[in-house]
């Protein structure tokens, strides 16, 4: 037999092979055999494909490098400004706070004149001296306000105006020792001096003795001596310290103002002070200013 | 005005660095105490300027401390840090004791116990941090500018 006549024999077999595989097909007489060959490929299948994937995931990735690069630059920016409004909003939502308590006090002691003020120096207007307790406040003579005015935040009593500018003010903190208030306590209505420290606490002062006052005790202003409004919050009694020996005792006081915290504080403008008048200590005596 | 700016966010245990008295204490050790009296009135003024408390009080306290730090003038140079870190804490106790006698003579009396333990002894030991930090870069600037003759 000639070589081109088998070669036509062959293609002739392979063509009756595929005819009958495509009749068989059609009669469902192949599934079987296909079922069990898919079966065998399987893990083959899947291990290619596999690889395939990693193949085309690794030339994407290259390809979309650059612009994941450039989409995540924008996110970064995106969450960068994200937070830089967060944080802004967040200090507004605190500012409110604060202006929402002040307003109340406002409203629930309305025979004062406040003027809100921000102070200015908690961090650009301290004293710069430590052993000095005073802040400088961003309102001044153009907003009414006056040497010796009483300075306050919804916690209570903060101070008194002793300097004063066009446009700023200078205000002596209740804790510096050089600061002097006519109190009353609260319960037993007894009343003394509360005088700053220099470790930045409050003592009450010129309390007769025989009196009876106890910690918790809350202290508020007298109003004796015209210098301060009465019945301002001034702190809680923290320690009486009596000594049978003396002519008065005394007491810590703990200030319910927090002062390294003081953002805005309001300036009574409407209130006349009396500091001619100096304190008046309860027997009397003049005490100092 | 930096002192009164910066001065707060340095705040640590209720006090702070007295930046002004570093640079006074800092600057007499490199440059003896005519500049050092010279730049202690100056900053002091300002000082005062900025307080609340009797003028003159801070003014007085820098020169007198300033007039202290000319002991380790001229020994600074071969020790480099050391003797100003050294000098930082007694010449600090030398300046808020003077404060602390002025301001309970002129101002209000002041608790000494209580001036010691919650001010005076934290602000001296945070001054020794601020000379850390601060005698290097005026250091460089005295040899920057070198000595000058100034007269006052």
């Amino acid at each position: 037999m000639s070589e081109p006549r088998t070669r036509w024999l062959a293609v002739g077999v392979v063509g009756a092979l595929l005819l009958l595989g495509l009749a068989l097909g059609q009669l469902g007489y192949l599934q079987p055999a296909r079922n069990a060959t898919r079966a065998l490929l399987v893990p083959f299948q899947a291990g290619l494909t596999t690889i395939g994937t990693d193949i085309s995931n690794l030339v994407r990735s290259a390809r979309d490098l650059r612009f994941l690069r450039q989409h995540n630059a924008e996110l970064q920016a995106e969450v960068n400004r994200l937070s830089v409004e967060n944080a802004r909003l967040t200090e507004v939502e605190r500012e409110n706070e604060r202006l929402r308590q002040l307003l109340n006090f406002t409203r629930s002691n309305p025979w004062y004149d406040y003027k809100a003020a921000a102070v200015v120096g908690q961090r650009i207007g301290e004293d710069p001296s430590n052993l000095l307790f005073s802040i400088f406040v961003d309102v001044g003579a153009r907003d009414g306000v006056a040497i010796d005015m009483p300075v306050i935040t919804d916690r209570g009593l903060v101070g008194r105006v002793v300097a004063v500018g066009p446009n700023v003010a200078g205000v002596l903190l209740l804790i510096d020792p050089a600061s002097a208030v006519n109190a009353r306590v609260q319960n037993s209505r007894v009343t003394g001096i509360v005088r700053g420290n220099i470790d930045g606490g409050l003592v009450m002062e010129r309390i007769p003795q025989g009196e009876t006052i106890s910690p918790g005790d809350i202290v508020l202003t007298s109003g004796l001596g015209g210098n301060f409004p009465d019945k301002l919050v001034i702190g809680q009694i923290t320690e009486v310290l009596q000594r049978d020996s003396d002519l008065f005792q005394s007491a810590r006081v703990r200030p319910t103002v927090d002062f390294g915290k003081l953002e805005e504080v309001m300036v009574i403008v409407t209130f006349a002070t009396n500091f001619e008048g100096e304190l008046q200590s309860p027997l009397g005596e003049e005490g100092t200013d | 005005m930096l002192q009164s700016s910066i001065g707060p966010f340095l705040t640590i245990a209720g006090v702070h660095p007295d930046l002004v008295l570093i640079a006074v204490i800092g600057w007499t050790l490199l440059r003896g105490s005519r500049e050092g009296v010279l730049w202690a009135t100056i900053g002091g003024l300002a000082l005062d300027l900025l307080s609340s408390g009797p003028f003159g009080v801070m003014t007085i306290a820098l020169v007198v401390t300033s007039l202290m730090s000319r002991l380790g003038y001229g020994r600074v140079f071969g020790s480099y840090l050391t003797i100003p870190l050294a000098l930082t804490f007694p010449l600090s106790l030398v300046y808020y004791l003077t404060c602390t006698l002025l301001l309970s003579v002129l101002n209000a009396p002041l608790t000494f116990i209580p001036a010691l333990t919650n001010t005076i002894l934290p602000a001296s030991v945070l001054n020794m941090a601020g000379m850390l930090i601060l005698f290097p870069p005026l250091r460089l600037l005295h040899r920057r500018t070198g000595r000058e003759e100034i007269g006052w």
